[in-house]
């Protein structure tokens, strides 16, 4: 009913991954490992599953990054329904899987589940009705494909990049609040390694990702407001990210994908609640990360707007 | 530190172990597996979770048990069965979030006790130097886990109880003879509770407890009864029968208050159980 692909690079956890798969009462779903071409041998961790979950293994022939080895899975396999995970989080619990089949019995074209995020000391924060993530979310193959929705091959943001696609597409999108998925806290992993250095370096990934996802879009003939509604949200959200970053770092490529991105949003269509709204959301954000600095700068959101569209 | 004891019976340990590598609390949690033969998947999982194995080739459950206890260290202990999981990735942290200065923090099983049983031995986490401090052990005869529960309840522990199922069981007891031995093994610790001389109105309640789970199966299930349970459970009734007035009214409500319908137990199938015992 689903297939299950795990891109991975290196990973150290995947036995763990695919213990979580292994503890399920249903255990009867197609397995995509990818391995985005890994030094590491897995042959111990294969021989120790084969027997018991349905693997189905590919390794790439040169490092590629999660976007094309999540593509991979999808092109080499053919269940109507397609789950991602990442080779470092597990199912929260042993009934995740059977919970899923239930519920694509509802044939909506894009499930968005709950999905817990691992903090230090074995708790817990909860993400609900997320759209950015790939994380808890189940996709129709047959969506996919009437909209050519795919990766792009970029390393980093991708997966919001797939999300907005899909969004942006109005799939028939079904949340439901319960948790079937962890994103584990490993501290080796991509988006956790140094994450300072992370955030600032996947940021333009970020917005290029946005931009291209609305390119795509407007050639599809998408809803304007809906592309409009994105648009405004992600050029306050670079709004409060940039003006951390003025004279200290090189944003020259943020502000060139956030013109494209200006370009492609029609203010016209925008309320002005929703304005008011998609600035206090974020303000709220950064007050919430304590990132005070970036509310003291004298760049303006105004001077900020007026600057994209010279 | 949190030892998680599993006493293997022959059921699928891979599941178990597995489930116990989900816990968001994987970290803070030494497994100790006790088995009649040894395993060779447990070098694959001691790659990610600290284990010891330790095998005893003619050892009854009780003596594995006790085994498994004694051979760790750490602050908690949580009793398993092989074949059985934790309900789901959170089920260590969701005891251990709430244990404050409980001696016992009690979760629910999901597939077997939707209420709030205080029967069983799996799926709590206990202090360890509760258990220490009180002597309480398992029996060593072949038996199941019920006793040692009981008598560490006996002893004058304070429990808590936690609202998330933390146990998923696989295999659960449901031949009568079994039920013959929960009834022997509280006969046995009942010696124990009075030659240690605990506190009465304690001994009561668990007393109390005991008669309801009974109560409670009776009502869901319609299951002739052997003899010999019949006079094992004629002793019982006859025990609680003198310690009855021990029994303070909040024991007796926060008893009844584990069990579904209690005012509907309490009052007709307690009843029932006294007349099965008077015919």
């Amino acid at each position: 009913m689903f297939d299950l692909i795990i891109p991975f690079y290196n990973s150290k956890t995947l036995f763990d991954t695919l213990a979580s798969i292994a503890y399920q009462t249903d255990t009867d779903i197609p397995i995509y490992l990818i391995d985005d071409c890994s030094d590491i041998d897995y042959s111990d961790v294969l021989d120790f599953y084969q027997k018991t979950l349905d693997i189905h293994y590919y390794k790439l022939e040169k490092n590629s990054g999660p976007a094309v080895a999540r593509q991979f899975g999808i092109d080499h396999s053919s269940s109507p329904y397609v789950m991602f995970m990442d080779s470092d989080d597990v199912f929260s619990c042993p009934d995740a899987v059977i919970k899923v089949k239930d519920y694509l019995l509802d044939e909506h074209d894009m499930y968005v589940f709950n999905f817990a995020e691992e903090i230090p000391g074995g708790g817990v924060e909860f993400h609900e009705n997320d759209r950015i993530w790939l994380h808890g979310k189940v996709y129709k193959r047959e969506f996919l494909e009437k909209h050519s929705i795919r990766f792009n091959d970029t390393y980093k943001n991708e997966d919001n990049f797939f999300n907005q696609l899909c969004v942006l597409h109005e799939p028939d999108l079904c949340y439901y609040p319960e948790c079937l998925y962890i994103y584990r806290s490993n501290p080796e992993s991509v988006t956790r390694r140094d994450n300072y250095a992370y955030v600032f370096d996947g940021f333009p990934f970020y917005v290029y990702n946005i931009s291209e996802a609305m390119r795509i879009c407007k050639e599809d003939h998408c809803d304007e407001n809906l592309i409009s509604y994105l648009g405004y949200q992600v050029l306050v959200t670079i709004y409060f990210f940039i003006i951390g970053y003025i004279g200290q770092r090189d944003i020259s490529e943020i502000l060139k994908y956030a013109k494209s991105i200006y370009q492609m949003t029609d203010f016209s269509l925008l309320s002005d609640e929703y304005k008011d709204n998609s600035i206090r959301n974020e303000i709220q954000y950064v007050l919430d990360h304590g990132d005070f600095h970036t509310l003291l700068g004298n760049y303006s959101f105004d001077d900020y707007l007026k600057e994209l569209g010279e | 530190m949190i030892d998680i004891v599993v006493v293997d019976r022959e059921g699928n340990l891979e599941k178990t172990l597995f489930s116990i590598l989900q816990q968001t609390m994987r970290e803070d949690i030494s497994v100790i597996v006790v088995s009649n033969k040894a395993h060779k998947i447990i070098p694959h999982f001691q790659k990610k979770l600290s284990i010891q194995e330790i095998v005893m080739k003619k050892a009854t459950l009780g003596e594995m048990r006790q085994k498994g206890f004694d051979s760790g260290s750490g602050e908690y202990v949580l009793f398993i069965h092989s074949g059985d999981v934790l309900y789901d990735a959170f089920s260590i942290f969701n005891l251990y979030r709430i244990r404050e200065d409980y001696d016992a923090v009690i979760g629910s099983i999901f597939n077997y006790s939707d209420g709030r049983f205080s029967s069983y031995l799996v799926g709590n986490l206990y202090r360890r130097s509760s258990i220490k401090k009180h002597s309480i052990t398992f029996l060593p005869s072949e038996s199941l886990e019920n006793g040692f529960h009981r008598l560490l309840w006996m002893s004058g522990t304070s429990f808590v109880f936690s609202d998330d199922y933390i146990y998923y069981a696989t295999s659960f007891f449901s031949e009568e003879k079994e039920y013959e031995l929960v009834l022997k093994d509280l006969l046995i610790v009942l010696k124990l509770a009075k030659k240690r001389k605990y506190d009465k109105a304690q001994i009561a309640m668990v007393l109390y407890d005991l008669l309801l789970y009974f109560a409670y199966w009776y009502s869901n299930n319609e299951i002739e009864t052997s003899l010999i349970f019949k006079e094992l459970l004629g002793q019982v009734i006859q025990e609680y029968q003198y310690y009855q007035d021990f029994l303070s009214e909040e024991g007796r409500t926060w008893v009844s208050s584990m069990y579904q319908n209690n005012e509907m137990i309490d009052s007709i199938y307690l009843k029932q159980l006294f007349h099965c015992k008077e015919k």
